[in-house]
């Protein structure tokens, strides 16, 4: 495997180097998006604890109803 | 005081089988914007809409057809028992597809997965009523006669469950159920239970088609609906499909729900990276002043205390006013990021079924309220949770049909179609089958926006903002309302609340300072709203 990229190894904290790189081609979309799903397929790979703590964790709280009439941003 | 917007769809049918009915043909009396059918069996009324999705409506003789969507999908599915119809021909496209019979005295109407048009229903007198108004359904009935179901009551109050409804003989047509009438006997029936109960004996798919996947969602919807804005909160959902198309060189006119206050400016924060980052027209934002915005303000404007749905929405006064600008800007279709809750994070079966044993664990055990009566707690106790089955696991996202009910009108009175295309069902199912492992936190959407260089404000924020400052800013207006509405309270005469012990209570809450986590505002609006509706049933 190439370099694993993490989204953490792209600098994601300064506007002029988000500036420069606005004019992103469709393929580096693609590679950049599967950069990070290998990263995280190799961090799966090797971190059973890491893989077990994020599915043992359910963030998702179902509503029963409108998010909106909840203390929910809308959308 | 507001025009009130006549009804999108209406349709009233006898269910006294008459002989002498037989052979009335369907008369078209339809104007400029609403077809009109009638005979002595009944009458249709349904907007005339262009758009995507397109409504229809045409007779021949005695039989008469009538929907929105895709006709075809929508024949099939009413064709045959529902527990045989593919759940592909419900998850396809949307539609509506109704078929009357006048001669025969038959009525067919089949819904899709996504339920975009609520759609109530009530028998009473001999006729039966289907709008997607659901105080339409009320029109000329002896309101005192209206029958309130207490444990409906009970499951709302306590556990904002909205699957059954204050007003005995009424209910709800949602995901995939068909409506019929068949010589005067009503059926609403249920289908199977959606692919997702099934998820986990699947294989699972590997993330790296999640793009893809998404794109071909987000480019399909964009030629199918046509016109289409965004309605755009700050947070992560619902900035994908305007970030995508702002890099595809579309027109991507926004709106959002501007908060007040603290969370007001880190919302503004986000929507202005947003803005930095992706050529947003018109990014109209619809400043939520609580004074102006308050729950029920639009009931006050409307000068309209009548009977309500539940689920109504909070915010309809400004939802109006996003409508109303949208329609303004030639838009039909508004996207919306509904679904994304569902859409990349991990979702069991226990969490999705009312009745599964968690949950009704949870419910049993709850603590209630000092301010309801021994009455309200025998009812707590006695709550039957054996019959809820009939509400099958949805095609789609949970929470996607309630929000529909409940926000839908008004946008789909002003022309514009709302659309969750996070919460198309086949992507939903699609990535419920990705390795759980990757929907975590909403992984994969938080991956796919950094592809693309949204701002890292929206796929990595440091704070969330919600409505909770907005509403505790509301509290004078909702304390006034209390008020109001509890002084000699229904809920009390019903023997269900103590109304001293609760007007401490209430007070308690509107005097306390601001605490984000502090949720009994949202118990309050919803004793409000009970209350309000057992007022306008007397």
């Amino acid at each position: 495997m190439s370099e694993v990229k993490t989204f953490n190894s792209y600098d994601r904290t300064s506007p002029e180097a988000s500036a420069e790189r606005l004019e992103l081609s469709e393929a580096e979309v693609a590679m950049r998006f599967g950069d990070i799903v290998e990263a995280e397929e190799a961090l799966a790979a090797t971190s059973t604890e890491e893989r077990e703590r994020r599915e043992a964790t359910a963030l998702y709280k179902p509503s029963q109803g409108y998010d909106i009439n909840s203390m929910k941003a809308a959308g | 005081m507001l025009k009130r917007q006549p009804a999108f769809f209406e349709a009233t049918f006898t269910t006294k089988h008459r002989p002498s009915l037989e052979g009335g043909a369907w008369k078209n009396e339809s104007s400029q914007d609403f077809f009109i059918f009638t005979s002595p069996f009944g009458t249709v009324k349904l907007r005339k809409r262009e758009g995507y999705p397109a409504t229809f409506m045409r007779s021949a003789g005695t039989k008469l057809v009538f929907g929105y969507g895709n006709e075809q999908l929508g024949h099939v599915a009413a064709s045959q028992p529902l527990g045989n119809v593919p759940e592909e021909v419900f998850v396809q496209e949307e539609f509506l597809y109704g078929y009357a019979d006048s001669e025969h005295q038959d009525v067919v109407i089949q819904r899709d997965a996504a339920c975009v048009l609520p759609l109530f229903v009530r028998e009473q007198d001999e006729a039966v009523v289907l709008s997607n108004r659901y105080d339409q359904l009320f029109n000329g009935v002896d309101r005192q006669q209206v029958g309130i179901n207490e444990d409906a009551l009970v499951n709302y109050l306590l556990f904002d469950d909205r699957h059954y409804q204050l007003a005995i003989g009424t209910d709800v047509l949602y995901d995939r159920v068909r409506f019929t009438l068949s010589k005067g006997v009503i059926q609403v029936l249920y289908p199977n239970d959606a692919a997702i109960a099934t998820k986990n004996s699947r294989v699972e798919v590997h993330p790296r088609h999640f793009k893809d996947a998404l794109e071909a969602v987000f480019d399909t919807y964009w030629e199918r609906y046509g016109n289409v804005g965004f309605q755009v909160s700050g947070g992560l959902d619902s900035a994908t499909a305007p970030g995508y198309f702002a890099s595809q060189g579309k027109t991507v006119i926004a709106a959002s729900f501007g908060l007040p206050a603290v969370m007001g400016e880190l919302q503004r924060n986000k929507l202005a990276d947003m803005e930095r980052r992706f050529p947003l027209l018109n990014n109209f934002v619809i400043d939520l002043t609580p004074e102006e915005y308050f729950p029920f303000s639009d009931r006050i404007i409307a000068e309209h205390w009548g009977i309500s749905h539940e689920h109504q929405d909070l915010h309809q006064q400004a939802a109006i006013r996003m409508a109303e600008y949208f329609s303004s800007q030639g838009i039909t279709a508004m996207f919306t990021g509904v679904g994304g809750d569902e859409l990349c994070q991990n979702i069991t079966n226990d969490m999705i079924f009312p009745t599964s044993t968690k949950i009704v664990a949870a419910r049993n055990s709850m603590p209630l309220p000092e301010y309801v009566t021994e009455k309200f707690r025998d009812l707590h106790k006695s709550l039957d949770r054996s019959n809820q089955q009939d509400r099958p696991v949805p095609a789609t996202a949970y929470s996607v049909i309630l929000t529909n009910i409940g926000f839908n009108n008004t946008f789909i009175d002003r022309n514009v179609w709302p659309v969750a295309p996070l919460a198309d069902p086949k992507l939903f199912l699609y990535a419920q089958t990705i390795g759980a492992w990757h929907r975590h936190d909403k992984g994969l959407l938080r991956a796919y926006q950094f592809a693309r260089q949204f701002p890292s404000s929206i796929t990595h924020p440091e704070t969330l903002e919600d409505f909770s400052e907005f509403l505790h800013l509301c509290k004078p207006q909702i304390g006034g309302l209390l008020d109001s509405f509890f002084d000699n309270s229904m809920l009390a005469r019903r023997g269900l609340l103590h109304e001293s012990s609760f007007k401490a209570y209430y007070r308690d809450c509107i005097d306390a300072s601001y605490d984000a986590s502090d949720t009994r505002i949202l118990e309050l609006i919803r004793l409000l709203t009970v209350e309000i509706n057992l007022r306008a049933y007397q």
